[in-house]
């Protein structure tokens, strides 16, 4: 190997999406860029793979709902391969009387809603208008890398709060202030009657994270993911799954030059008086860079790989301290046809699903959940992407994909004789809806929280470094002194999910990580 | 005709601090009570002959020491009684004690771990210092951002610089304390259970989330709100009133006459009087109409709105947003006359930390499974158990060797899942709490002359509390501050002109003892052109 095999101009942690976006981005400013993966394969929890021989899903989640189009236009990701094989992607509510609702603003949408409840049909337009007005008012604050905490920036920062909020007119103002620190749950209640409405609109609030419909700060986190969503007009289907996805980054990340080396695990970050060298591999590789991006969990990047000796004790307790909660397992079937969802054309049996008869179910859930246990009635998002993607699946046969919400990481009495349960529990939810669904199944394949700390390195299962929890969210994502994605370490940034804006598929700390690197962290 | 400058609807302790400072300020005022004792949820009574207790809260008082300075209180009677802040009990045996002084709460602490001791230390000072920090805003009246005027915008603007320039790290404690779950933030400090299960009980009693719930960690903070940064580092003191915490409202009904306001109990307010969309009087239950150029309500949000007034004469929606204001019960009653005092095995003989009272909680998760089963309705099964003996202090409560002892029961639901309270539901509930006391006391049932239960309907039919919720409106962040009672009302005005809102529904609510009533007076002196109150720690 040549000496410029072990020099860089910059070293990224991790290739997952954030560690791929942030070393594109990098490399296509003009950099030598090194892709640093531990594991054989790219995309972190990102990957599609066999439910059973020839039947493909995405392992974990399962949509692309928040990839700004800026950053799949900047990265080119259509030339490299990236195909949706649904865009905004339907979403229906699944009623047990079969009169699914749609979340939508189309006439014929609200048609079916006002046969739930005429209020509710007059109320949702006006729901959606409200949100989006909310989603003006905090947008900045996820478009953008967060203000400097010293008092010159965060002043005008919070002087353009105020104006913006200013011009928004009193009562969406009013509303905002009093539903902002509020839960989402009372939101739902003071808005609509409709029990299907408020039980899907709260678990889309809530869905991968840890927290209840009724927690304190949700209904902050269910604005901030519709501000997410609404930069990439999703949720898409990718074809190929989201492995499909990561193929396309990994594809892009090449193509701008960035050298990628899997199975290569990072001991430690290399520091020189506080300034970052590089970093060492675990078989003993030194490579040198100015610069180093981690992806990786900020308390991993920081506590492990920097080590508590650079850091003052005050972070390293916020870093210790940061709660990952996994909540959420995922439900893998392939089948050997289409299942009937009743009520529902084939066409439309490749929308995104929501389960979730009522609020109170899901609240009861969040409750099971918080004691150790899972729910007789269970909340679930899902897809079958074989119907718009058929190269998933054998031809006529179909794979199904579930999310579930409220899994815990340990359940009393232990998984061992749980796991059946919590399967069965599943498809019964469903065959309520579609009823031969059971005889379908040819195999399955269930991850649950602690499947996902294994197989992705993800703590607790939780899917979000971090949870997108009130106390862990802008400025204190992950820490205060770590919030603008540089740390204490001159040349080391973070760039993952554990960053503002946080978790979920928006690619957003990687894009600004490398932005702020590139523009502050000198030409080596 | 009697015609007064203002009239005050309500002798609770907001009630009755605005009409203070009012009389104070040479505002002729009258204040009307519905019952015949003053106080509100701060009433006692005689449980049995000779046996004088606080009838609805457990005892202890938190009155500001620039409230009782300013209003004279010491001087009309008011005699304060700072005790350590109590003991708490677990249900293995074991004990946790705190002790006002530093160097024998940092011994009691290590004795349950090493590391609680310095953390202490360290938490200690940011409670204080959060303290510090919320009584900033408090001296302040609240600015209400939906009023859009340029003064209003003016003030949100200055307040935004002086977030802006507090120095980050504070701003970012400040941050995690009003955002996090309180079980989380107590991991941050301490390792012991038991001491972190002491702190969250005191601090979760009489709220309306659990210790997992996302910014609940900020009621530890209350304990610390009358402590001043002098003392020597212990736990912060317990507040006894000789008399009660009735003592309070007397001496402030005592110093509402000295300064020539009146006071007037039994005198119930059926309406209040309209003309031209104001409010321009109130009519008695007994057909008498007094008048008064401002009217101010010491009855929560949802009692003064939905009852005093006819709902057409309110604007429209009004009567929707003021249902929406969630008012849920949440604490229980327990009120004991005992024919001696208590043993409790598990403490040293002659426990000095006792006075300030006891807690029985279970572990941390079994808290949060309290507040699961109150959210759900379900009858209680572990709940949280606060008690106090106040004649330990006070000898003039019971006959001598005898005691009272005031048990505040917390997440008891208002009703039930499956129906209301019966009685037999509330005999299982008596005595599921006094089964719970005598497992730590195992002669307890013996000593028991006297019991009353008053569960949170009880509590709405006896005092007036919709839905027996002692802080007249649930103390979550979207109910706090400019939320309070709803944003546009933040202010003490309501929709109807002269009449104004004094209660614990309006800010700072239960964030500071009379704090609303003060708050209010300042407002109604200066519409009636009295210019303004001087108030110790208040900024105009």
């Amino acid at each position: 190997m040549s000496l410029s095999d072990h020099h860089f101009d910059a070293i990224v942690i991790g290739a997952g999406h954030n560690g791929l976006i942030a070393a594109s981005y990098m490399a296509k400013a003009g950099r030598r860029v090194l892709l640093l993966e531990a594991s054989t394969r790219l995309g972190g929890a990102l990957i599609t793979a066999e439910v059973s021989p020839d039947y493909h899903v995405s392992t974990a989640a399962h949509l692309l709902d928040a990839l700004p189009r800026r950053i799949e236009k900047d990265l080119k990701l259509v030339k490299h391969g990236l195909r949706y094989a649904t865009r905004n992607l339907q979403t229906i509510l699944l009623d047990h009387d079969l009169n699914h609702l749609r979340l939508s603003t189309k006439r014929a949408d609200l048609d079916i809603l006002r046969g739930h409840s005429p209020a509710d049909a007059a109320a949702y337009p006006a729901f959606v208008a409200r949100m989006k007005s909310y989603v003006a008012v905090l947008g900045p604050l996820l478009h953008d890398v967060l203000p400097d905490s010293a008092p010159e920036p965060l002043t005008k920062r919070l002087r353009r709060l105020v104006w913006r909020a200013e011009r928004l007119g009193p009562e969406t103002l009013e509303d905002l202030m009093r539903q902002l620190p509020g839960s989402i749950g009372d939101l739902l209640d003071d808005t609509f009657e409709t029990a299907l409405l408020k039980g899907a609109l709260a678990l889309d609030a809530v869905i991968g994270g840890g927290q209840g419909p009724y927690s304190p700060g949700t209904a902050l986190s269910a604005i901030m993911r519709r501000g997410l969503r609404s930069l990439s007009n999703g949720p898409h289907v990718i074809e190929g799954g989201l492995g499909g996805f990561t193929d396309a980054l990994s594809a892009s990340a090449a193509n701008f030059g960035v050298v990628i080396k899997t199975a290569t695990e990072v001991k430690r970050i290399i520091i020189v008086g506080g300034t970052v060298q590089g970093v060492e591999t675990q078989t003993g590789d030194v490579f040198q860079a100015p610069l180093v991006l981690s992806s990786a969990h900020p308390r991993e990047t920081m506590l492990d790989l920097v080590g508590a000796q650079y850091l003052d004790a005050g972070l390293v307790k916020q870093l210790a301290g940061i709660v990952d909660t996994g909540a959420t397992a995922k439900l893998n079937l392939s089948l050997d046809g289409l299942p009937t969802i009743q009520g529902l054309s084939p066409q439309e049996h490749g929308a995104r699903f929501l389960i979730a008869p009522s609020l109170v179910a899901l609240d009861n859930a969040y409750s099971d959940f918080k004691h150790g246990g899972f729910a007789s009635t269970l909340s679930l998002e899902m897809t079958i992407p074989s119907v718009t993607d058929a190269p998933l699946a054998p031809s006529g046969q179909h794979v199904m994909s579930i999310i579930v919400q409220y899994v815990p990481y340990e359940v009393n009495g232990g998984w061992a004789g749980a796991r059946d349960r919590l399967v069965d529990r599943v498809i019964e939810t469903i065959a309520d809806y579609a009823p031969d669904l059971r005889d379908r199944i040819v195999a399955g394949e269930l991850m649950l929280p602690q499947d996902f700390e294994r197989k992705f390195g993800l703590a607790n299962g939780g899917w979000y470094h971090g949870d997108m929890r009130l106390d862990q969210l802008l400025t204190s994502r992950p820490a205060p002194a770590l919030a603008r994605y540089a740390t204490p370490v001159r040349g080391l940034y973070l760039c993952g999910a554990g960053s503002h804006p946080g978790g979920g598929i928006c690619g957003l700390p990687g894009e600004y990580a490398a932005r702020l690197a590139l523009s502050e962290g000198g030409r080596a | 005709m009697e015609r007064h400058d203002a009239i005050v609807i309500g002798g609770g302790i907001n009630g009755l601090t605005a009409a203070a400072y009012l009389a104070r300020a040479g505002v002729d005022v009258l204040l009307v009570e519905r019952n015949e004792r003053l106080g509100s949820a701060a009433a006692g009574y005689d449980i049995r002959p000779d046996f004088h207790m606080p009838r609805f809260a457990l005892g202890l008082v938190n009155m500001p020491a620039h409230t009782v300075s300013d209003l004279e209180l010491t001087k009309f009677g008011l005699r304060l009684m700072r005790v350590d802040s109590g003991v708490s009990l677990t249900g293995d045996g074991r004990y946790h004690a705190n002790y006002r002084d530093g160097l024998m709460h940092r011994r009691e602490l290590a004795r349950h771990s090493a590391n609680d001791a310095d953390a202490w230390t360290r938490f200690r000072r940011d409670m204080l210092r959060a303290n510090r920090a919320l009584r900033e805003v408090l001296a302040h009246p609240m600015r209400d951002p939906s009023r859009r005027s340029l003064a209003v915008f003016r003030a949100l603007l200055g307040s935004a610089d002086k977030v802006a320039s507090k120095p980050t790290d504070d701003l970012h404690d400040l941050l995690r304390l009003w955002s996090m779950p309180l079980a989380d933030f107590l991991d941050s400090y301490f390792s012991s259970d038991l001491v972190k299960l002491h702190l969250a009980a005191k601090a979760l009693a009489g709220t309306t989330l659990g210790p997992c719930s996302p910014s609940s960690a900020r009621f530890l903070m209350n304990a610390f709100t009358n402590e001043t940064e002098g003392a020597s580092g212990g736990a912060p003191a317990s507040v006894i009133a000789m008399g009660g915490p009735e003592a309070v409202a007397n001496a402030l009904a005592a110093s509402i006459e000295a300064y020539g306001g009146r006071v007037r109990t039994e005198a119930e307010v059926t309406d209040v009087i309209l003309r031209d969309g104001k409010a321009r009087g109130v009519a008695l239950a007994d057909g008498a109409e007094i008048y008064a150029n401002a009217i101010l309500s010491d009855l929560d949000l949802k009692r003064t709105f939905l009852a005093l007034f006819p709902w057409k004469e309110l604007p429209k929606g009004f009567v929707e947003r003021v249902g929406r204001f969630r008012m849920r019960g949440v604490t229980a009653k327990v009120n004991l006359a005992l024919d001696a005092m208590p043993d409790f095995p598990a403490l040293p003989d002659g426990c000095p930390a006792l006075q300030g009272g006891l807690t029985f909680a279970g572990p941390m998760m079994s808290l949060e499974r309290a507040f699961d089963d109150w959210r759900d309705h379900l009858p209680p099964r572990l709940p949280l158990i606060e008690a106090l003996i106040p004649s330990m202090v006070d000898h003039s409560l019971a006959p001598m060797g005898q005691h009272v002892m005031s048990v505040a029961v917390h997440y008891v639901p208002e009703f039930l899942h499956d129906g209301p309270w019966t009685t037999e539901r509330r005999d299982q509930f008596t005595d599921l709490v006094i089964s719970e006391i005598a497992a730590h006391s195992p002669d307890f049932k013996d000593k028991i002359l006297s019991t009353e239960t008053l569960v949170p309907p009880d509590i709405e039919s006896e005092v007036g509390l919709t839905a027996g919720d002692f802080e007249q409106g649930e103390m979550t962040l979207d109910q706090m501050f400019f939320n309070r009672p709803m944003p546009g009302l933040a202010g003490y005005d309501t929709p109807i002109g002269n009449f104004y809102l004094c209660s614990g529904s309006a800010h700072p609510g239960a964030l500071e003892a009379g704090g609303a009533g003060a708050g209010a007076a300042q407002r109604v002196a200066t519409a009636l052109g009295r210019g303004a109150i001087h108030r110790k720690g208040s900024v105009q």
